[in-house]
């Protein structure tokens, strides 16, 4: 357990689940991009095995004591599955150089065998590793497992610019494929739900910074809706949602697509977003995690933790302390850590604005 | 018979109706019709350009809109450009574009350029994921009035701060103005690491390069 707590993260969960106290209410940091510099570690080594990916989280939740650990698909696990060109750089996040399909006219190629535990590496190495987090970390703290969303995977096969022009080009090809992707994601998401792992989704390029609120509704709607109803099969859990820019222009429609927690960017005014759908949602927010965390001082990152709580502690369908996106390598760890300090601070129960005046 | 008036109304709205296709045809019409390329250009295609700009500024449309109008104005230029009569325009201030290196993510600085070229600036693209070196060289070599550097990633920021000291360095810094924009950067940010400006999207950073633009004219008049 976290030096600093009380309950581990999978007593608190429960404690909340059935109505008793705890010692503070559940906080979250995203550290994806700079994790496995706290092993000493380069990103491909990060990201050579299931054991490797565990190891990462399980240093994570060791500095940090945040309420979960995970494993993530990333935005570019069906590119990689379909052999795009990627460049892999040691330490930061690597990109796609060009996007295995070609032209989104031809979608002969689309193949939904390539997509299961057993075919898809990155899917495999995500299985792995959530597994060995449960059996050594699970008795403490949560594992979840991220896929990216249907819009996204579309836009990492195509490339972002030509699903972006086929929305008005060539919709019923666009439709096509993201009836693919989401079939796709479902496939691949289904042994961890059955293993009872929780799933969430990052659909970054469905941001409102990108397209209009008539496209979401047409294209990124319907197909999120239908992975959250099989979601939800397998496991009532939650399903969460984060979508980087801004969604202020969205938000109903993020709650139409059936998640039940929006992970918001910082760009997104925690006070605007819970007065739209802080009754139907629980929100996840929302410091910044470039100009405040990488780039700030550990005062800074204090106040602007306090400034989220104080927006939406009080938000009816819950609240949760978290960065606005994932943290960039580099960032300072004084102010990660003063990050999780603050947000412990202000996260104590019953929470309430003593904690963050 | 159509006349250039019409012509010129059609060409520009292909290009912010999205008639990437339409407005090659429109544009070939026009010239056989024999009126002139650089109107054909700067009351048309250009203008067609700005309005989805303006669009752009009043949220109807987003990025797909702009790319598909942009993908418009070029298919039109093609036609157009060749046949520009050679006319003594008054020189152009020149920017210098490019994603810094280490990024390749390129749509934001295509639509930094295209509206860029529409409000009449002369642009050398240097792609994407640009040796940061590269930015100095050319700029020198073309005496840029404007370096632009863009990035979606937050791990590749800090080659923004690198360019600028090497202008330092080469001792040049004054004689150029740095803007910097994509997703991660802000304005403070821009401050931080000493560019003279920051615009969040591409039709700001119109305004923003106008704004130096004149800046420079007046101290240069002064």
């Amino acid at each position: 357990m976290y030096k600093e707590d009380l309950m581990t993260p999978v007593e608190r969960a429960q404690a909340l689940a059935k109505g008793e106290s705890v010692d503070r209410m559940p906080i979250s940091m995203f550290y994806g991009a700079p994790g496995h510099s706290l092993l000493g570690w380069t990103r491909r080594q990060e990201v050579e095995s299931g054991r490797s990916l565990a190891d990462v989280q399980e240093k994570i939740y060791e500095v940090f004591g945040g309420d979960g650990v995970s494993a993530s698909y990333g935005l570019h696990g069906m590119a990689v599955n379909y052999g795009a060109k990627m460049t892999n750089p040691e330490h930061q996040q690597p990109a796609i150089l060009e996007p295995p399909i070609k032209s989104i006219a031809d979608l002969s190629t689309l193949d939904l065998d390539r997509f299961t535990i057993e075919n898809d590496p990155t899917a495999k190495k995500c299985f792995d590793a959530v597994r060995i987090l449960r059996d050594e970390v699970g008795n403490e703290v949560t594992c979840g497992m991220m896929f990216s969303g249907a819009f996204t995977s579309a836009s990492a096969l195509v490339g972002a610019e030509q699903l972006l022009k086929a929305l008005h080009k060539n919709p019923e090809q666009v439709h096509k494929l993201l009836k693919f992707t989401a079939q796709a994601i479902q496939q691949m998401a289904k042994p961890f739900l059955e293993e009872g792992f929780g799933v969430s989704i990052a659909d970054p390029v469905a941001s409102g910074t990108i397209i209009t609120k008539k496209m979401f509704q047409q294209f990124v709607v319907p197909y999120s809706r239908k992975m959250v109803e099989m979601f939800e099969v397998s496991k009532p859990g939650p399903v969460l949602c984060h979508i980087c820019g801004d969604t202020t222009k969205v938000l109903e429609e993020m709650v139409d697509c059936g998640y039940k927690v929006l992970s918001l960017d910082n760009v997104v005014d925690l006070a605007v977003a819970k007065e739209k759908v802080g009754d139907k949602v629980f929100l996840v927010g929302n410091v910044d995690p470039i100009g405040v965390i990488h780039l700030g001082t550990p005062e800074e990152v204090k106040m602007a933790v306090r400034e989220c709580c104080k927006k939406a502690w009080n938000s009816p369908g819950g609240f949760m302390i978290s960065t606005g996106c994932d943290s960039a390598y580099g960032t300072p760890m004084e102010n990660s850590l003063a990050f999780m300090q603050e947000a412990r601070k202000c996260a104590k129960y019953p929470m309430n604005p003593d904690n963050f005046q | 018979m159509i006349t250039k008036e019409k012509y010129l109304q059609m060409l520009s709205d292909n290009v912010v109706d999205m008639e990437d296709e339409l407005v090659v045809g429109v544009a070939q019409e026009y010239i056989e019709a024999g009126y002139p390329a650089l109107d054909g250009i700067l009351k048309g295609l250009v203008d067609g350009m700005n309005r989805a700009a303006v669009l752009y500024e009043e949220e109807e449309y987003y990025i797909p809109e702009l790319l598909i109008c942009s993908d418009a104005m070029y298919n039109g230029l093609s036609v157009l450009r060749p046949l520009l009569e050679k006319i003594d325009a008054k020189e152009k201030y020149k920017v210098v574009i490019g994603v810094v290196e280490g990024d390749t993510h390129d749509i934001g600085k295509n639509l930094v350029r295209v509206m860029l070229e529409a409000a009449g600036y002369e642009v050398y693209d240097l792609g994407r994921d640009v040796p940061l070196q590269n930015f100095i060289d050319k700029a020198k070599e073309i005496e840029a009035d404007v370096i632009a550097m863009s990035t979606l990633m937050s791990t590749t920021m800090q080659g923004m701060r690198k360019v600028i000291e090497k202008l330092k360095e080469e001792d040049i810094r004054d004689s150029v103005k740095v803007i910097i924009g994509g997703a991660p950067i802000s304005i403070a940010f821009a401050q931080k690491i000493g560019a003279d400006g920051y615009s969040a999207n591409a039709v700001e950073a119109v305004k923003l390069v106008n704004n130096l633009m004149e800046n420079e004219a007046v101290e240069l008049g002064a």
